[in-house]
């Protein structure tokens, strides 16, 4: 719990610089200087009133006494539950340390032990709204169609299927239902042996693919999510052949090269998985994802895997570009706490 | 409501399903190659498995690709056209190939390949086995071999079909499909005569041999019978003729047919006949004479203009000079006993004249034997000179492009095992001997350089003997890093460059500059190519 309160406060220091502008822009200049709490382990910020977060808003302008709310007075004893009001006669004894995380964003989701009810939800709501803190870890199957010919060096189908995991975080909540999230992952490819070139005994495409994704997804139902996701990273791939006959030669090339992929899809999911705040419910569910990856064609070189005794040069012959880019479909099961 | 199983099953059926929908592509067959063949500046690798050939393009940058052509189903046999002088060659390649029984529309053809693809194909009737090229390159005759054994339920060994090289195809015309009529044997071999001035027109015949039947053809007249020409009367229990050779007299419109089995000359004069409106008829009539050799008749040479055209016949232990006109038979006793004859013109070491001379031998023996011909028929065994020497298995002849009337007359015994080679100067009659750590299975000679390439297979060297000056013969050498399977030249080419086959599935060959022999060493020009048959 305090290794994803730490986490939580580096991606939240990152939120901030945009959270500060965009106040800026959205807030009337008269308005007094925005207070700050200090945000504890026990208080997830989720619990927070959106008193800074709507101040056009009279109703929102309202203190709630909440538990977390009190907590965070518990933190600040000499305190009262509403030094959190917009006002500009905040005592000064309210401000946090320096090294301290400003609460700038509060989560519009009702947390356990919140009435649902309760005016803690914005009727006025800002773009961004909250840092929310679920994580979620997934495996994924990566389908990527390679509709080249030269992939049929190294399968009969034109399927490329990629294994892998990744873990994702809830950085961001929007108003309405949207929440961010971005992802880290890995995932491997292999492939071997397609009917092509069958000269070659050895035919193998090997490729590790490390990526960092945006995902934004949005509640439809409280089993079903829609969702929108930008993927991009760096494949490492590496390719394997060697020639058949009396005498056989090794041939190996590894390439190094960026890949993006955009896609959308569905999430399926136990139901009740948002009702109960991160780290005490744990939801399970699986994405279906349809999209489309952009990747440099790999090259696809006879380089001699060793040229020992070798006294004339060698020109080996290139078999072409292989192209990566084509129609993807992941399918994840993930789960998410 | 989802179990653990569940979410696991889902997408793994999904993918299932994704990769049976996804589409599979063409499949290649393993690759079995045709011996590799050299056009002037580009090798061709034809594929068997997976009917296709590549094209290396050997006349500027190298570069490890090769065109491909995709050629008509199961290519068997390919030779390179023929031409009598390098300005005429047309350099191309004819593929024979045998079709599909189980697809209609692919039937046997003949392809015509040049260094920019297919040029023409024509289709055959039947699934032929054997090709036969006129030595001009024009004429093309498709036939059965000896041995086919073709998986038709049905097919007539005297079929054979003609094509004209210089004509395109026409379902019609070209090729023109024959049945060569026999006696009930089928045709062994056929011979093309060189043009033949009859009645005002040049015409080339096919002379097709069967045992002891000739036929003749006319290759200009497709349409018209062929003359069919029985030798000797078959009889039960008579010895066959099995006839070997055939020579042409250009100027006396004569054929010659010597028999393995028989111990007399057949000579066919060709002569003209009035044909009046009848186009289907032959303009000219066969007779058929007879001269008596006596003995096993080995090999025979024509030499000399009229009237002193000669017929020179190795019959072992004796050479027979046969006057083509009186047809009288003078024996003239060798040394050794000779099967066969090289005849050239050239000096000998006590006449400084060019005349024609024969190099009488005998493979797997240790003596050639010289013989002066002019005035043979008087002078007889006194014009035999003996040379004794290694034993030889081949006797490879060079006769350079360059150099006309003052090259070297040499030729090139080669030895068995590690005895290497001699090169044998025709006119001093003297003897270089080139010794070789390694057997030197065949010599390839080489016109334009004037020297032999010697690449014994599965060995990491190539050699070339360097004849362009007699007194000064240096065999050179160079070391590769892969054994030699085979070597074709490409030294009739601007840029001469020679290339050396490796074993690789995938194509590799070493390529060596050849602008001179010197260049040979300089292991920095030298580039191997691979990966030239993995096609696109």
């Amino acid at each position: 719990m305090s290794m994803k309160f730490e986490i939580s406060s580096a991606l939240f220091l990152a939120v901030f610089a945009f959270s500060e502008a965009s106040g800026a822009q959205t807030a009337p200049r008269a308005e007094p200087p925005e207070p700050s709490v200090v945000l504890t382990d026990e208080v997830p910020a989720a619990v927070a009133p959106p008193v800074v977060a709507a101040p056009a808003s009279p109703a929102s302008a309202t203190p709630v006494p909440a538990e977390g709310a009190a907590t965070t007075a518990a933190a600040l004893p000499n305190d009262p539950p509403d030094v959190l009001a917009p006002t500009s006669e905040a005592p000064k004894a309210a401000s946090p340390p320096l090294s301290a995380p400003r609460v700038i964003a509060l989560n519009e989701a009702p947390s356990k032990g919140f009435d649902a009810e309760a005016p803690a939800k914005s009727k006025n709501p800002r773009m961004i709204s909250v840092f929310k803190g679920a994580v979620r870890t997934s495996f994924d199957v990566n389908t990527v169609w390679d509709l080249d010919d030269r992939y049929q060096l190294f399968d009969s189908s034109d399927v490329n299927v990629r294994m892998g995991v990744s873990v994702g975080y809830d950085l961001l909540s929007f108003d309405g239902g949207w929440v961010v999230a971005p992802e880290l992952g890995w995932s491997h490819e292999s492939a071997s042996g397609g009917p092509s070139a069958p000269q070659l005994s050895k035919k193998e495409l090997m490729g590790d693919h490390f990526f960092g994704a945006f995902r934004a997804r949005h509640t439809i139902a409280s089993w079903l999510e829609g969702f929108g996701r930008l993927q991009g990273g760096m494949a490492w791939t590496r390719v394997d052949l060697a020639s058949s006959g009396a005498s056989v030669d090794q041939y190996s090339t590894s390439n190094k090269a960026p890949e993006f992929q955009l896609g959308a899809g569905v999430v399926v999911r136990t139901p009740d998985a948002e009702r109960a705040p991160p780290g005490e419910s744990l939801a399970l569910g699986f994405t279906l994802e349809a999209g489309y990856q952009v990747a440099p064609a790999l090259k696809l070189k006879l380089d001699r895997a060793a040229t020992d005794g070798q006294r004339i040069s060698v020109l080996t012959s290139d078999l072409g570009e292989l192209s990566r880019s084509g129609p993807s479909l992941r399918l994840g099961i993930f789960t998410r706490f | 409501m989802f179990s653990i199983q569940r979410f696991f099953s889902i997408p793994c059926l999904l993918a299932l399903g994704v990769s049976a929908c996804s589409s599979s592509g063409a499949k290649e067959n393993p690759s079995s190659f045709l011996p590799p063949l050299g056009l002037v500046d580009h090798a061709v690798f034809i594929d068997q498995g997976n009917d296709r050939a590549f094209l290396l393009d050997l006349s500027g940058n190298l570069t490890p690709h090769a065109n491909q052509v995709r050629l008509p189903k199961a290519p068997i046999l390919a030779q390179r056209r023929l031409s009598l002088a390098p300005a005429e060659d047309p350099d191309e390649v004819l593929i024979l190939s045998a079709g599909d029984l189980d697809a209609t529309e692919s039937v046997p053809s003949i392809t015509v390949l040049n260094k920019q693809g297919v040029k023409w194909s024509y289709k055959l009737a039947a699934a032929f086995d054997s090709m036969v090229q006129s030595p001009n390159g024009r004429y093309l005759v498709v036939k059965f071999s000896q041995t086919n054994v073709s998986n038709r339920l049905l097919f007539n060994r005297n079929e054979v079909a003609i094509i004209d090289l210089n004509q395109e195809p026409n379902e019609l015309t070209n090729p023109v499909d024959r049945t060569i009529r026999g006696f009930g044997e089928p045709p062994e071999s056929i011979v093309f005569s060189p043009p033949l001035m009859i009645n005002g027109e040049e015409r080339q015949l096919a002379v097709v041999l069967f045992k002891q039947v000739v036929a003749l053809l006319d290759l200009k007249y497709l349409n018209r019978p062929e003359f069919t020409i029985e030798l000797a009367a078959s009889s039960v229990g008579a010895p066959s003729i099995n006839l070997e050779q055939v020579l042409f007299d250009d100027k006396e419109n004569k054929v010659y047919l010597r028999g393995s089995a028989s111990p007399d000359i057949y000579v066919i004069q060709i002569a003209p006949r009035e044909v009046q409106n009848e186009p289907n008829k032959n303009d000219f009539v066969p007779s058929l004479n007879q001269l008596g050799g006596g003995g096993q008749l080995k090999d025979m040479a024509l030499y000399g203009d009229a009237p002193e055209r000669r017929l020179l016949v190795a019959a072992g232990a004796n050479a027979l000079v046969i006057d083509a006109d009186s047809n009288r038979v003078t024996s003239i006793p060798l040394p050794v006993s000779a099967t066969k004859i090289l005849l050239f013109e050239g000096r000998s070491p006590q006449v400084d004249t060019r005349e024609t001379r024969a190099l009488l031998y005998s493979l797997g023996t240790s003596d050639v034997v010289f013989l002066d011909l002019a005035q043979i028929e008087d002078r007889k065994q006194r014009n035999a000179e003996r040379l004794k020497i290694n034993s030889y298995l081949d006797v490879i002849p060079l006769r350079p492009t360059a150099g006309g009337a003052s090259a070297p007359n040499q030729v090139m015994l080669r030895h068995a095992g590690l005895l290497g080679a001699s090169i044998v100067d025709l006119d001093k009659r003297t003897v270089n001997a080139v010794s070789s750590q390694v057997d030197l299975k065949a010599g390839t000679p080489d016109a334009a350089l004037n020297g032999v390439w010697v690449a014994p297979s599965y060995q990491n060297k190539v050699g070339f003997i360097d004849l362009s000056d007699p007194n000064k013969i240096q065999p050179k050498e160079v070391r590769l890093d892969y054994p030699v399977v085979d070597l074709l030249l490409f030294t009739q080419a601007a840029h001469k460059r020679v290339l050396v086959t490796h074993d690789s599935s995938l194509g590799r060959a070493t390529v060596l500059e050849a602008m001179e022999a010197t260049d040979l060493r300089d292991l920095t020009r030298a580039v191997t190519l691979e990966g030239f048959l993995l096609g696109e």
